[in-house]
């Protein structure tokens, strides 16, 4: 699970543009580039291992590190992840696919090459769904290797080639995005068609999901797009909508002043909070593409598509809409359930065992949102390594929708379970919580809490209602709160209507 | 390429990351053209009809299972590499000339 907090996330996607004085002048259109590295064992071209945070340079070989006379070969499991992530955002996958060589020198890149896709990359239209159901297209998916790893320390850098070879898919989106914050919604979208997709685990922390921005401003109705810049360095989500805000406004200000808007790319300071250039469009790269010679073309068949689109689990989005018909659901604890599939599930089974209408979906629900998903985050563990199963939630909320345990008492319970691994039964039982829903059980202490309390019953033929909620309370002392409130009532009012009588 | 569509010799220097002094430029200046002309005579060959083949041979769809790679295989690995061949190194990092800012993947 993701460390961020997820919550802030999603009201962050529901804020709105009001009185936004730019969006007044200007539209604004973003388009972003997103790196994702694909979770597969080893590397893309050589059988290093592809895995984070080990000792500097261990997991290189000649062929990550750009030997001379060494051949790569690709990594099947790399193409095949690929295309799960391309069919899960609805993309064309092609036939004809190559790999290319795209040439620049950094360090990091010790080839003085990269091997990208060029004019025949493996995917190509498709599209990304926000949550307000606009969907963004997508130009093209292709697969490369991701370049090591430069720290720039006193007078030297040292180059870590690690990453150097490991599978990416580079994402490129069309400029429909309107706004920082459709930006953000876009990058929470895409994230979670990666993990459901199973290709990737998309933390931006360990550099698995990375994001280049273009944006620009132009007239309302314009129908050519103003001069674009592109923005780097954004190595969080927060940072790539700060950036774009931060550019809206630079923009808007050059262009209320006059000024032309200069075609550049320009890094995200996060100290500042500022973007500035990195490099002008006079120094653009020329990359010199050229068909990689070493590698042959590859072919991606219909029938290995078929054969892949099975393991897709149901879509993020389509789920949340089902929970939100099927379960009745709102908008906001479908968005929350649905963040990881793992929740979904979790949520999804512990309901199918509770019952199927929706109040026992709600009632699950709220469990699953608030102690379930604090005791994932308090132990650090996945929902599928609880101790508490869904069939055990389930249970635990059966005991209160059967009137034997009140909300209270359950969360002790749930406490309780999660420390011994005990039954709800036998925690309840343990715990003394077991909650009183026997008339039988609970007519003489009411009785008695009648037969004590004088005052109260004068008030209460007096027609103070306040006078019946201490009488509840009296019986609530009596059972140590094991009395079921809404059955105490009933009896209250009963024995004091069969007084009155008298 | 034609000549006229060389780029100035300092463009080409600084893509190519090379410090030219003034002769150097010259020098290279006059002779650049002259290799692109000797190229072009490729050009003059009558490839009308002749599909372009970046391979050498005609294979296709060659991939490798993901698995890694046998340990005991003979290949220099990791931090042999860096002793055996790296100019410069600290700490298992190789270490280069400063640089700043960039291309990224």
């Amino acid at each position: 699970m993701s460390t961020d907090s997820k919550n802030e996330k999603v009201r962050g996607n529901i804020e709105a543009q009001d009185q936004d004085p730019i969006a007044e002048r200007y539209e604004t259109v973003i388009g972003l580039e997103v790196h994702v590295q694909l979770g597969t064992r080893t590397k893309l071209f050589c059988g290093c291992e592809n895995r984070f945070g080990a000792p500097p340079n261990t997991l290189t070989c000649p062929i990550c590190s750009g030997h001379p006379g060494v051949l790569p070969v690709p990594n099947r499991e790399a193409l095949r992840l690929g295309i799960l992530a391309a069919l899960s955002l609805d993309c064309d996958l092609q036939e004809h696919c190559k790999f290319d060589r795209k040439h620049y020198y950094y360090p990091d890149l010790p080839k003085g090459y990269q091997i990208s896709q060029f004019d025949l990359p493996f995917a190509l239209n498709g599209g990304v769904r926000l949550s307000s159901g606009k969907v963004i297209g997508l130009e093209r998916i292709h697969l490369e290797e991701d370049a090591g790893k430069n720290l720039h320390a006193d007078g030297h850098s040292h180059v870590d080639l690690n990453r150097a070879g490991v599978p990416l898919i580079e994402i490129v989106g069309m400029p429909e995005i309107r706004s920082p914050e459709e930006a953000h919604d876009y990058l929470e979208s895409l994230k979670r068609s990666m993990r459901y997709a199973g290709v990737s685990e998309c933390d931006m922390e360990k550099g698995s999901l990375r994001c280049d921005a273009n944006i620009s401003l132009r007239q309302h109705g314009a129908s050519e797009f103003g001069t674009k810049v592109e923005i780097k360095n954004l190595n969080s989500f927060k940072k790539v909508v700060a950036a774009l805000q931060y550019e809206r406004k630079r923009q808007a200000a050059c262009l209320d002043r006059g000024e032309p808007i200069h075609q550049e790319t320009r890094l995200f300071d996060d100290a500042s909070q500022q973007t500035r250039v990195m490099r002008t469009k006079e120094e653009a790269m020329d990359y010199r593409f050229f068909p990689e010679p070493d590698i042959p073309p590859f072919e991606i068949s219909t029938t290995e598509i078929e054969a892949l689109r099975p393991l897709l689990p149901e879509r993020h989005w389509e789920r949340r809409a089902r929970f939100m018909q099927e379960a009745g659901l709102g908008e906001y604890d479908s968005m929350v359930l649905t963040l990881e599939q793992e929740t979904a599930d979790y949520f999804e089974a512990a309901w199918k065992a509770l019952g199927p209408s929706q109040e026992e979906a709600k009632l699950t629900a709220n469990w699953v949102m608030t102690e379930v998903l604090r005791l994932s985050n308090e132990k650090g563990l996945p929902l599928s390594k609880l101790p508490i199963d869904p069939g055990t939630l389930a249970s635990l909320c059966r005991l209160i929708q059967e009137g034997k345990a009140s909300n209270q008492a359950a969360r002790k319970v749930f406490k309780h379970m999660a420390e011994t691994g005990d039954s709800p039964e036998k925690a309840l039982e343990e715990l003394g919580l077991a909650q009183i829903s026997d008339p039988a059980e609970l007519e003489p202490i009411v009785q008695k809490v009648i037969e004590n309390s004088k005052k109260a019953v004068k008030d209460y033929f007096k027609g103070k209602k306040k006078a019946l909620d201490a009488m509840k309370g009296g019986v609530m002392r009596e059972t140590r709160g094991r009395a079921n409130p809404g059955l105490v009532s009933e009896i209250l009012l009963r024995l004091l209507e069969n007084l009155r009588e008298k | 390429m034609d000549k006229a569509e060389l780029p100035p010799i300092e463009k080409l220097a600084r893509l190519a990351r090379l410090e030219l002094d003034p002769g150097e430029k010259e020098r290279l200046g006059t002779q650049l053209p002259r290799i692109l002309a000797y190229f072009e005579k490729l050009s003059e060959v009558d490839t009308e009809g002749v599909e372009a083949s970046p391979y050498a041979m005609a294979l296709k769809d060659r991939f490798r299972e993901d698995r890694p790679a046998d340990p005991g295989d003979g290949m220099l690995r990791g931090q042999d590499l860096v002793e055996q061949n790296a100019p410069a190194k600290e700490d298992g990092y190789y270490l280069v000339p400063p640089v700043m800012g960039g291309e990224e993947a």
